[in-house]
């Protein structure tokens, strides 16, 4: 288990790098000359030659760009995600102060998300071609096509202010946390119930149910502890990885409802060219990212013993 | 996954030859209602965009702000906007931003894609290993955050929304690519051709292509929707098309303003949007079953 | 195999459109209910607590200069009192102290009695020189020309302020918030919680971009104490939601009503809107030359005035906002002209003067394409703050009809600091306040060449210019009448000769309150306003 835990890590350490050079790639072609923006700001006025050369030598941003990317990777592996343009406090301090909102609406959405995608999907896979069938993948789909911020807004005009049963937006008690998590919920569940779906129908089909089936157990018992378990397998890993989406991607949901989260505060950093800001969160997305990825793979594993000796995660991707 | 065999064989036979008993694909297409729905949506759209400076009553830049917010009428269908812009003029017009960048985006990007999976694929070693962990760490991110990171920086417009598109988006095709390459290069019969002496190129143009087409047909046309969301969701950040370009989410997001007094403003465009996505969707199920029937069980 | 078989989800996806058209159907109601007029003059009953929402948080991307202010500017808390207040009708009152012209360009300010803070010690003349101090360390904020050695302790309870350069506007410029009475040590950049004040109120708490929570000073020095003991400002970025706020009751009232939305909140049933006087002015400046001296393509006096034709005023006020503004050609209230407001005629809207003059210029245009001259294009840019994208793109439309090619940019504050500075653009709408009492202030702040700021030489007509030397003499100016009458004529040459700016609309101060909300008087300057009187009946 602990050489296949690292094996994975060593597959999965290029593609942080990866990452880390994107975001650095990307900050360094921001237009602008940082010394010149900070000390425009800082002084109110436009900052004398000599001011932006030492400031400059200060921050090390003579060097050439691969000294500046290494000692940004170091930076980063040490938890030091750079300095806010605006605020001047740590990227890292701004984000995990705003991680707790994002994850009080990602959490509960991924969960809410994941236990009714895969309760329709099984119902879906038993009652195939049902109406129910239908108008549960019809529903899913049609909440799948709509842009996420459209069905905010007609959640917002049809709970809150035609039946006036939810408040609009901010953060406050549970009452505001039902429509961005409601949101949230609605745009991700086509993809996770049509998995559940057609992966318990595959299961279903195979041959050691079916044998089960000759035997005499009954159906819901076949289903919930023989055929549900290997069905998951494929949801788990995609499960993962919306999770790690949720958590990353409500930037929509939180700017429609004033939810004070990370999304909100990465694209309010992004409009006002708060590069540190921007490439630190993708920083921290790349280090998320490596963490579920290989947190799937051991749970993985444990679902399904295969994997282990072919020292292989195929399928499901 | 790793070790069924069944379904290779099955996914073998279908790409060679005569699919076995199988309805001719443009049949069952067809006969797939809602395959159907998806391409009639999808056509009409189109249609639509193209013919857009025609169809269109108003040009959707001129304003006149002394009529604006007004209801539907016989001059304007669907009402006028805040500055009294022909609401279906802009609606028409600004489908040939939404529907008509996405698909040169989309096609672009599947160029892009397939070629940088092709040769991945067939090249392996650490050119294979180098491209899949870019892949993965393209895969990782949300899309959208990628794409304002890169706008928000380059600046907004038509340029720059193509770039940001072009460079994250070509990953979900590289890997689907790869992976058919790698499946494909080692069944029996292409061994067999190479040990008979065909070249390199000529294997990948006459044996590999033709088998991946399907697959990546179906990506394209789910991603097509993508793109369009995408499209819709920089629209509302005000990255997308700059005023007075109509473009749908740019729509909805001055539409907000009169959230309680006209919501058509957000809802006409909305629909729009959603419309050409489902229908994508749509299409893009019908073909996968159709063309594909091994990733539809997959249900990817 | 048809895995989705025979019976259509067709049904079910009509099902689910048929929603979205009934949250369509039912949001069409437009039913009108004007807030009950309620008995004004009874006292306050049950809690008195107060929530406003008002716009983005002010001070999370402001510059520094702008953080010192809290929580005084732009939005006011009535928190620290300034030397001398401004009145709703822009004459100048004591507050912390009485001004008087002491003659040599020196200016005396002496404590009122028992001003003291809200930590109950009294303020002394040392404390007036750490307050206007603070507005001349780095970074410098504040207005009227005062310097570092500018303030002087005459006595304990006076001191005597000098301008660095001849300013006889010096008392109405002074209550700009800018310089509030503060303790020593307290530094609102820092830390605005521990820093002490004397006004009717005090900071309880602030929570970035969340809300700003102040409570009642039971040891004001004033003849009266704040009826409400808590005022929680919100801040709500988003207009839309702002209003959804006020209709949902997670708010009391909104603090500057969009125009653009004011439609939609005049709807709410149990919701009054009240309105200042004429108090700002919706226009744009009209860049000349880069910082660097370059210039610029609206330099070109004939091409200028052009502009100022394709704008249709009327169009604006009762198209875009709906009636609820004014159709004035002033750069500033007409109020502070007094008598001689009308000297200001503006430039009429006409669109075939507009073109007659462009063609002049050799601006020539093939049809309905953009006019170009010599192979270039007529391209100009517009920038915009704190007005809204519809604002500019009416400005855009209005360019466009008549051959312009009128692009907009939308910059974030930051990017908008730097193009202000640098004069990277043609056109930059904005929505200032008249925040003082001087007749002349905008015109000397942002026209004049030798004001501070990079923008005055971007748009300023010049050094050498009739209009300079206006403002050169307005500044000096002892006699209040004569002040006014050189305002309104350096006015006239700004607006109809020189065409610097091109005015939009003057605008109200527009709030909208819940019906239990009383005792709230708007301040046209909606940085002066006040709190102390407003009072709750629940």
């Amino acid at each position: 288990m602990l050489t296949f835990a690292a094996r994975r890590l060593l597959v999965l350490i290029p593609t942080w790098l990866g990452l880390s050079l994107f975001a650095f790639t990307l900050s360094s072609l921001s237009p602008g000359d940082p010394a010149e923006l900070i000390l425009n700001r800082e002084l109110n006025e436009p900052p004398t030659p000599e001011q932006l050369a030492e400031f400059r030598e200060r921050h090390g941003l003579n060097n050439p760009f691969v000294v500046q990317y290494g000692g940004f990777v170091m930076d980063s592996l040490r938890g030091d995600l750079g300095i806010s343009f605006r605020s001047g406090q740590p990227v890292r301090q701004e984000i995990s102060t705003r991680m707790g909102p994002t994850l009080q609406i990602a959490l509960p959405a991924f969960a809410t998300s994941v236990v009714l995608a895969v309760a329709f999907g099984v119902v879906a896979a038993l009652k195939r071609n049902s109406f129910g069938d239908h108008l549960s993948r019809g529903a899913a789909l049609l909440f799948e096509s709509m842009p996420s911020f459209a069905l905010a807004y007609l959640l917002i005009i049809v709970l809150s202010i035609q039946l006036g049963l939810l408040p609009v937006a901010g953060r406050g008690g549970l009452r505001y946390l039902v429509l961005p998590v409601l949101t949230l919920t609605l745009a991700t569940l086509a993809t996770t119930m049509r998995l559940t779906r057609s992966s318990l129908l595959d299961v279903l089909a195979t041959p050691y149910i079916r044998t089960a089936r000759a035997m005499g157990l009954r159906q819901r018992r076949i289903v919930l502890s023989l055929a549900l378990r290997n069905a998951l397998i494929p949801v788990v890993t995609v499960a993962g990885l919306i999770l790690a989406g949720f958590v990353t991607g409500t930037v929509i949901v939180e700017t429609v409802f004033a939810w004070p989260g990370v999304g909100q505060y990465v694209v309010s950093a992004v409009f006002a060219r708060d590069y540190p800001v921007v490439t630190g969160f993708v920083i921290f997305t790349g280090t998320v990212f490596v963490v579920v990825n290989l947190a799937v793979d051991l749970l993985y594993t444990r679902l399904d013993p295969r994997v282990r000796f072919s020292g292989r995660s195929g399928g499901g991707r | 996954m790793s070790t069924a065999t069944a379904p290779d064989v099955a996914a073998a036979a279908a790409a060679t030859d005569a699919p076995p008993e199988r309805l001719h694909p443009l049949r069952q297409f067809v006969s797939d209602r809602l395959a159907a729905t998806g391409l009639v949506i999808v056509l009409v759209l189109s249609l639509a965009a193209v013919f857009a400076p025609v169809l269109a009553p108003h040009d959707p830049t001129v304003i006149d702000p002394l009529r604006g917010l007004e209801g539907s009428s016989r001059q304007h269908p669907l009402g006028t906007d805040e500055l009294g812009r022909d609401v279906l003029s802009r609606l028409l017009v600004g489908a040939r931003w939404s529907l008509g960048i996405a698909a040169l985006a989309t096609m672009s990007v599947m160029v892009v894609g397939t070629m940088i999976g092709l040769v991945a694929g067939y090249v392996g070693g650490w050119v294979d290993g180098l491209v899949m962990r870019i892949v993965d760490a393209l895969l990782a991110l949300p899309n959208l955050l990628l794409y304002l990171a890169i706008i928000g920086t380059l600046g907004p417009g038509i340029r720059n929304v193509f770039i940001a598109l072009v460079s994250i988006s070509w990953a979900s095709y590289a890997r689907v690519m790869r992976g058919m390459v790698l499946s494909v290069r080692e069944r029996t019969f292409v061994r067999a051709s190479r040990s008979l002496g065909a070249g390199d190129g000529r294997l990948m143009f006459r044996h590999i292509l033709p088998n991946v087409i399907s697959p990546i047909v179906v990506l394209a046309t789910l991603q097509l929707g993508g793109t369009i969301l995408a499209l819709a969701a920089l629209g509302f950040f005000g990255l997308g098309a700059q005023p007075p370009t109509p473009e749908w989410g740019t729509m909805i997001n001055q539409g907000r303003l009169f959230l309680q007094t006209n919501p058509t403003l957000m809802i006409y465009p909305g629909v729009a949007i959603s419309l050409a996505v489902l229908g994508f969707n749509l299409m893009g199920d019908g073909l996968r079953d159709v063309l594909d029937p091994q990733l539809a069980r997959q249900g990817r | 195999m048809n895995r989705l078989g025979n019976r259509l989800p067709a049904r079910a996806l009509v099902g689910v459109l048929a929603l979205a058209l009934l949250a369509t159907a039912c949001a069409d109601n437009g039913t009108q209910q004007t807030g009950g007029q309620g008995q004004e003059n009874l006292g306050p009953t049950g809690r008195q607590e107060l929530i406003v929402g008002v716009a983005a948080d002010p001070w999370v991307d402001s510059s520094e200069g702008d953080k010192k202010r809290k929580p005084n500017y732009p939005l006011n808390a009535d928190v620290c009192d300034t030397l001398v207040q401004l009145m709703p009708d822009f004459s100048v009152a004591p507050m912390a102290t009485q001004a008087q012209y002491v003659g040599n360009n020196t200016f005396r300010f002496t404590l009122q009695p028992g001003v003291r803070f809200s930590d109950g010690t009294p303020v002394t003349a040392e404390d007036l020189k750490y307050s206007v101090d603070y507005t001349t360390q780095p970074p410098a904020i504040g207005s009227g020309f005062i310097g570092r050695d500018s303030a002087r302790v005459v006595d304990e309870r006076t001191i005597e302020i000098t301008p660095t350069v001849d300013n006889l506007r010096l008392i109405e410029q002074i209550n700009h918030p800018s310089l509030v009475v503060l303790k020593p040590g307290s530094d609102p950049l820092a830390n605005v919680v521990t820093s002490v004040c004397t006004g009717p109120f005090k900071v309880e708490r602030y929570t970035p971009q969340q809300e700003l929570v102040v409570v009642r000073n039971t040891n004001y020095w004033g003849p009266q104490q704040a009826l409400l003991d808590r005022i929680t400002f919100k801040f709500y970025p988003d207009d839309a939601t702002r209003a959804l706020a006020l209709q949902n009751n997670e708010v009391d009232m909104i603090q500057d009503v969009p125009l653009s939305i004011l439609r939609s909140v005049e709807a709410q049933p149990g919701v009054k809107i009240v309105r200042a006087p004429v108090g700002n002015t919706t226009m744009f400046y009209i860049a000349r030359r880069t910082s660097t001296g370059e210039e610029r393509i609206l330099n070109d006096p004939l091409v200028r005035r052009a502009v100022a034709h394709s704008i249709d005023r009327n169009a604006y006020v009762n198209g875009v906002l709906g009636g609820n503004a004014e159709v004035i050609p002033h750069v500033a209230p007409p109020a502070v002209l007094g008598e001689f407001a009308n000297m200001v005629q503006g430039v009429p809207f006409n669109r075939q003067e507009a073109a007659r003059l462009l063609d002049q210029a050799g601006w020539t245009r093939q049809g309905d394409a953009v006019r170009t001259k010599g192979g270039q294009p007529l391209r100009v840019k517009i920038i915009y703050d704190r007005v809204d994208l519809t604002t500019a793109e009416f400005v855009q439309g209005q360019l466009r009809a008549v051959g312009f090619d009128a692009q907009i940019a939308q910059l974030d504050a930051g990017a908008y600091r730097d193009a202000t500075s640098t004069g990277d653009y043609d056109i930059d709408i904005s929505l200032p306040n008249q925040n003082d009492g001087n007749p002349a202030f905008l015109l000397a702040l942002r026209w004049y060449s030798k004001a501070t700021g990079a923008n005055a030489r971007i748009i300023s007509p010049g050094p050498n210019t009739r209009y300079e030397a206006m403002i050169d003499s307005i500044l000096v100016e002892p006699d209040a009448t004569e002040l006014r009458r050189k305002s309104a004529e350096a006015m006239r040459e700004l607006v109809d000769v020189e065409v610097g700016g091109v005015v939009l609309a003057g605008g109200y101060r527009v709030y909208a309150l819940k019906d239990k909300v009383h005792g709230f008087e708007a301040h046209p300057s909606s940085t002066n306003q006040r709190w102390r009187t407003v009072y709750v009946r629940n």
